[in-house]
């Protein structure tokens, strides 16, 4: 298995930076569908001074002052940062304001995502192989040439440093084995009161919202949602159960190469159901973690990607 | 081996070790994924002084539905010194430890 090679060899191996590359487009655009929606949301008035999330930030963090004017400079850090990094212009600087973003976003708002988002983004910082390939020289040679065979050509540069793929395989791998070793320690996730709960709440709350997070249709409302409590955890149970042994067997089987297909098209449909559960707010991180899925393959073998098909 | 490849071991096995710890063991933090584990809810009925309802989906535009004791607090107060709105009316709150309704005056919880 490369990734046991590549750990044997100190980290090198020498392959294509096509995947790291992919990665590095697929946390852009994660990011960028992130800040797009957040701005719709009227995230550029978050720290206004009459604002409840500056309000609250300010009283849990009276040593970290971040004003104002202050979150805006931030702010319009962030959307240059996660455009950088898509195109490939100075990507490690970029992945690294990305992630300074991020973990400055759970100082107010803490979400597993953002973390998940701002992690990657940090070790992205530690792979010198992120503009070798797909940045807007890629699409300016495509456009004056041949696009096949400037993807080809692209695939066939050589990489050898593998430490920051390696720490992003073993990003995902512990994300999935600590979310399911916490689930199954919570009673209340594995009765499936907790999920119950939350999907009971936001859909009691939708019409209140002045953004709504969630569209439950109304056979899944009748079914999962509005039904007695004792009712509504034994239908949840069963999904509970199943995310938990997904979880526990997902990184595993991501990291034996034979196993891999099935993995992911496995890691693919849980992903598409956690996002049923919240279809804006989940999708930068599904894609997040489902395109680092692109990092356990051997990079060795992408050289080859572009002649597919 | 060369210092830079010394360095990498270490910040491998440093976050491996965080990761360990962090994942497995103690309270959330960074490398902690705890997602959707808990049950936390929080629902408001609140009006303001002249009786109009409080919408707190308004203000807490990004946040889910949980919300703890100190959040709540947090939020009343927001509502008292930067809005100048005493809220009255009941809070059901739903947390790990159970459900509990509060009742809420002149923006503070009492009772």
């Amino acid at each position: 298995m490369w990734w046991v090679e590549a750990l044997g060899d100190g980290f090198r191996y020498p392959a294509s930076p096509l995947p790291i590359c992919l990665f590095r487009v697929v946390i852009a655009v994660a990011a960028l569908y992130k800040f797009g929606y957040e701005h719709h949301r009227g995230a550029w008035r978050w720290f206004a001074p009459d604002s409840y999330v500056y309000y609250r930030y300010r009283r849990e963090h009276p040593r970290f002052p971040v004003g104002p004017a202050g979150y805006r400079v931030l702010y319009l850090a962030k959307f240059a940062a996660a455009g950088a990094l898509l195109v490939g212009v100075l990507p490690r600087l970029a992945a690294l304001v990305l992630a300074g973003w991020f973990l400055f976003e759970l100082r107010y708002d803490r979400k597993f995502h953002t973390a998940y988002l701002g992690l990657c983004s940090l070790f992205l910082v530690a792979s010198p192989a992120l503009g070798q390939a797909l940045t807007y020289q890629t699409v300016l040679d495509a456009v004056a040439g041949d696009p096949a065979a400037v993807l080809r050509a692209e695939a066939s540069r050589v990489a050898d440093d593998a430490f920051g793929q390696l720490l992003l395989v073993l990003l995902t791998v512990q994300m999935y084995l600590s979310s399911a070793y916490r689930k199954l320690r919570s009673p209340q996730f594995m009765s499936g009161a907790a999920l119950h709960a939350f999907t009971a709440s936001l859909h009691a709350e939708r019409h209140a919202q002045r953004f709504r997070d969630t569209w439950y249709p109304p056979l899944v409302a009748r079914h999962f949602i509005d039904v007695p409590e004792p009712v509504a955890r034994r239908r949840w149970r069963p999904a509970a159960v199943a995310t938990v042994v997904l979880e526990t067997v997902l990184p595993v089987a991501l990291l034996v190469p034979a196993a891999f297909p099935v993995a992911a098209a496995t890691g693919l449909l849980m992903h598409l159901a956690f996002t049923a559960l919240l279809p804006i707010r989940l999708v930068p991180f599904s894609l997040a973690t489902v395109g680092s899925y692109l990092l356990f393959i051997d990079p060795a073998t992408a050289a080859d990607w572009p002649s597919f098909g | 081996m060369s210092v830079w490849l010394a360095a990498k071991w270490t910040v491998w096995f440093g976050l491996l070790l965080w990761m360990l710890r962090a994942g497995f063991f103690g309270p959330p933090r960074l490398f902690t994924w705890p997602m959707f584990s808990r049950v936390s809810e929080c629902r408001m009925r609140l009006t303001d002084q002249a009786g109009r309802p409080i919408n707190p989906w308004h203000d807490i535009v990004n946040q889910d539905p949980g919300m703890n004791a100190w959040e709540l607090n947090c939020y009343l107060a927001y509502l008292r010194e930067v809005r100048g709105i005493r809220a009255s009316g009941e809070v059901t709150l739903v947390d790990h430890i159970g459900r509990q309704t509060l009742r809420v005056e002149a923006g503070r919880v009492v009772g």
